[in-house]
């Protein structure tokens, strides 16, 4: 069997590319449409965001927290705030843990969506990528209305929240959530039972149970590899007295990726609707006095995976070093690994199907 | 009678290519839950691309945008002629070479990789469209298109399948998903643009303005299969053609794009099935 | 096995084409914004101490707060609508509320000054209690010569008390910690016609004042 010279073209894929979300600079060697290797680059957003905790006390530091990312914004200063909170051994009251609860529940649906859409888009499915966004509109109508912004909530501080949500404005969450989940249903059943759709997401991307232990990925890439683990599980916030599962699916592949990111929508809104019936009356937050000292690292489950938040204080109110991990970082190495000998259409999916994030782990 | 339906053609094929491009815009913006632009946009679109400065890698790309236009400006013109069917189909090829050699002669990868696309979905469709051809020839004996509109029967009637097969490959030649692999008229895919990265200010007004015609030049084909003797046909033809549109929009704006393999074998497969056995059924009943 | 459908999203694609759009025709038409929406900030600058709180407190320097001039400036394109100034205000003065800055065509920022609308009116009522009137936005009790207005509107003659008790009351109040001694103890008190402006940046007017009181409080200062 005679050896071709095939010949081997280099495409630079991103920074700028459509389909892109975020900036990340992958070198695709090709031969003819198969990608033979991949030579990633990040570093294209970098703003040296943990630099600043030098130079804003640490109750400010919240505002800058939130904005190392627009879409996971609301999990990055609730971690922060959250890690403060153990170093100062603050304990936040209980209906203060019940709203950082639904945020956090409503900025996963937000999240998930919009990933929906960028996949749909991916494909080259414009009207599904239009579809999910109309939906995730009315979601972001909700956050609008119950904390003043869209993307950047800003109602997290250290010691609880700053604004609470009234019996009105949860009777209104509660009908805009049926109707967001009526019409999902819908968007959901072309997802997983679209011929075309079926093409391009099945068999693809294949992660395995043990690559993905390997690999060190997390969030549901790993659970759609059949790894049962939610950090949600540990409790954290009002996690611990609500009732739910991790969702998981078996096969490994874009399809299964679809459908747990799209199945943990419907799960958001019954967590939702749950906290919202037990959720006690009480205050908003505690006056926290002082300033931390020692170190404190908690994890948080992130629409895209699990953070890891870490900081440590010197006594005075400029902290020393806050330190966050993010999920897209574990998962890019899987990332690579799915890109090896596929064919170049099927980049775009095997990039968006991470859910990357690369505001978040460029900082 | 003949040089009056080539001015026509000449002259109305662009304004209508346009005036349907705007509308198939609205359309989909209509079912994505959109406003959508007017309906004469495509028009300002071209306007404003013939002033913008020009600005080409290779001088060459601009001399073979323009021999794609002609030649495929010269397929229309034969068409409505009613000259012989399937040199139209041939010099249409040939258009498409053009717009290949453009695209490559930039090194732009995705351009190239573009390229490589549309010769592919040629590939894909050249059989649908010979076999058209071929079938026209053995219903009415000629090739002409102006004997085929002299017709007692619709075609349509007694070719089905190759009606079919064409309506098929109709979606890979309007660029529409799922089989928009070269190019699409929607941005983000996996190519940037394609064939048309590299193409820019009157490059691609005459790219666009070459849709145009061509679009209308598939339509065309579709209404010949109605047309016949009868004058109703023609408006008959024309409910067709603008049914087989809509068709067209909705099937755009209800599929992701496949893959070219998969597109492959889809056309060959429809391809066969439908105009294969008709062919086959034809041969036997002569 | 999961099943499959052609165009599974025929019918949805249908109803989208029957159904109004659902993106709204900005800014042809105006947007309602919800109450809490976070626009832009307002302040009522009537209210404002020039303590500068603020500016320390924002997270991306957009107010500046000069106490000379008595002005609060603040850069809308640079503001964040974070609300921390709020949070901070001792005075409640700032306001978040809906409406965002419309786009502009020039880089350049601009900077909405806005001037106190006198010098007096914006740091009198919260400088020293000497200042006329009843009982200021703090809620603290005033002296007006020899009549002390209290927070809840009662007022009090100090001329029918002895001296010394005059002196535990007008302390209990916090009324004694006046301006003069103050002001010795940091630095010296400058007069500008009626206006006496004191070492902590704090201002008075003495045209306010009885002609009586005026005189002590220039003794007190120096100035005399």
């Amino acid at each position: 069997m005679e050896e071709r010279e095939k010949k081997r073209s280099v495409v630079p894929f991103g920074p700028q590319h459509p389909v892109l979300p975020e900036p990340i600079h992958l070198d695709l060697v090709l031969e003819d449409e198969k990608v033979v290797d991949v030579i990633p680059s990040i570093g294209f957003i970098h703003r040296g965001l943990e630099d600043l905790v030098k130079k804003r006390d640490f109750n400010e530091y919240v505002y800058v927290a939130e904005r190392t990312c627009g879409i996971c914004s609301f999990g990055h200063g609730l971690g922060y705030v959250e890690a403060v909170e153990k170093c100062m051994n603050v304990e936040v009251p209980i209906r203060a843990k019940y709203l950082r609860t639904i945020w956090s529940e409503m900025s996963r649906i937000h999240s998930h969506l919009l990933w929906a859409g960028l996949m749909a888009d991916a494909f080259g499915f414009e009207n599904l990528f239009y579809q999910c966004w109309r939906l995730r509109e009315k979601n972001l109508d909700l956050v609008e209305m119950t904390t003043g912004g869209r993307l950047i909530y800003s109602v997290n501080k250290v010691g609880g929240v700053l604004k609470d949500i009234t019996p009105d404005m949860q009777k209104v969450i509660l009908n805009n959530l049926s109707e967001l989940e009526a019409e999902l249903r819908d968007v959901y059943k072309t997802f997983m039972t679209d011929y075309s759709v079926q093409e391009r997401t099945r068999g693809v991307g294949v992660l395995t149970k043990e690559q993905v232990h390997d690999l060190g990925c997390c969030g549901p890439y790993a659970r759609a590899s059949g790894v049962a683990r939610d950090i949600r599980q540990l409790g954290y916030e009002a996690y611990g007295e609500l009732d739910f599962e991790p969702v998981v699916s078996n096969d490994g592949d874009n399809y299964a990726r679809c459908d747990v990111r799209l199945r943990e929508v419907f799960q958001s809104i019954d967590l939702i609707r749950q906290a919202i019936a037990k959720i006690p009356n009480g205050e908003l937050s505690v006056p926290v006095k002082g300033n931390p000292d020692g170190e404190a690292f908690i994890r948080i489950e992130q629409p895209r995976g699990e953070a890891i938040y870490y900081v440590e204080g010197n006594g005075t109110k400029f902290l020393n070093r806050f330190r966050l991990r993010t999920p897209t970082f574990a998962n890019i190495p899987g990332m690579c690994e799915t890109m090896k000998g596929c064919s170049y259409a099927d980049i775009p999916l095997l990039v968006v199907t991470i859910d990357p994030c690369i505001s978040c782990t460029e900082r | 009678m003949r040089i009056a339906m080539i001015i026509l053609y000449l002259v109305l094929a662009p304004l209508l290519g346009g005036l349907l491009d705007g509308i198939d815009r609205r359309i989909s913006a209509r079912m994505q839950r959109r406003v959508g632009p007017p309906i004469l946009q495509p028009f300002y679109d071209v306007q404003k691309l013939f002033a913008k400065q020009r600005i080409v890698v290779t001088n060459s790309q601009t001399f073979l945008m323009i021999t794609y236009l002609v030649l495929m400006v010269f397929t229309g013109c034969m068409f409505y002629s009613g000259a012989d069917m399937l040199m139209c189909f041939f010099v249409l090829s040939t258009a498409g070479i053009f717009l290949y050699f453009a695209a490559v002669v930039t090194d732009s990868p995705y351009s190239y990789i573009g390229g490589q696309r549309e010769l592919f979905q040629e590939m894909c469709c050249e059989p649908a469209v010979l076999l058209t051809g071929v079938g026209f020839y053995l219903l009415e004996d000629t090739f002409e298109t102006a004997k085929i509109v002299q017709a007692d029967r619709s075609a349509i009637v007694a070719l089905p399948g190759f009606f079919a097969a064409f309506l098929f490959i109709l979606t890979i030649k309007m660029r529409k998903s799922p089989f928009d692999e070269s190019t699409s008229h929607h941005p983000h895919q996996e190519l940037v643009k394609g064939v048309t990265t590299e193409l820019g200010a009157s490059n691609l007004a005459l790219f666009q303005i070459t849709e145009w015609y061509e679009n209308i030049l598939m339509l065309s084909v579709i209404a010949l299969f109605i047309i016949n003797k009868n004058p109703w046909s023609i408006p008959a033809a024309i409910l067709v053609v603008l049914a087989a549109y809509f068709l067209e929009i909705l099937i755009d704006n209800t599929s992701a794009r496949m893959k070219s393999g998969k597109m492959l074998e889809l056309s060959w497969a429809v391809t066969i099935a439908a105009a294969g056995v008709n062919l086959l059924i034809l041969i036997l009943v002569r | 096995m999961p099943k499959t459908r052609i165009m599974a999203f025929t019918w949805s694609t249908l109803k989208n084409l029957f159904s109004k759009p659902a993106t709204k025709n900005y800014p042809a038409e105006p947007i309602k914004y919800p109450e809490r929406s976070r626009g832009h900030i307002e302040i009522d600058i009537e209210d404002c101490i020039s303590c500068s709180m603020c500016a320390r407190s924002c997270p991306t320097g957009a107010i500046t707060v000069d106490r000379k001039e008595l002005t609060w400036a603040i850069n809308r394109f640079d503001c964040l609508a974070c609300g921390y100034c709020v949070i901070k205000c001792p005075k409640k003065c700032l306001h978040l509320v809906p409406g965002y800055q419309t786009p502009e065509g020039e880089k350049k920022e601009v900077s909405f000054k806005r001037p106190a609308p006198a010098p007096k009116p914006a740091a009198a009522p919260s400088a020293a209690p000497k200042a006329a009137g009843s009982a200021s936005a703090a809620g603290k009790a005033t002296l007006n010569g020899d009549i002390v207005t209290m927070a809840n509107g009662k007022t009090m003659d100090l001329s029918k008390f002895p001296a010394e008790k005059k002196a535990e009351i007008l302390k209990k109040l916090g009324l004694d910690a006046a301006p003069a001694p103050k002001a010795e103890a940091e630095g010296k008190a400058t007069l500008e016609g009626d206006i006496v402006r004191l070492p902590n940046g704090k201002t008075m007017d003495l045209s306010k004042l009885p002609e009586a009181n005026r005189e002590k409080v220039l003794q007190k200062l120096g100035l005399k």
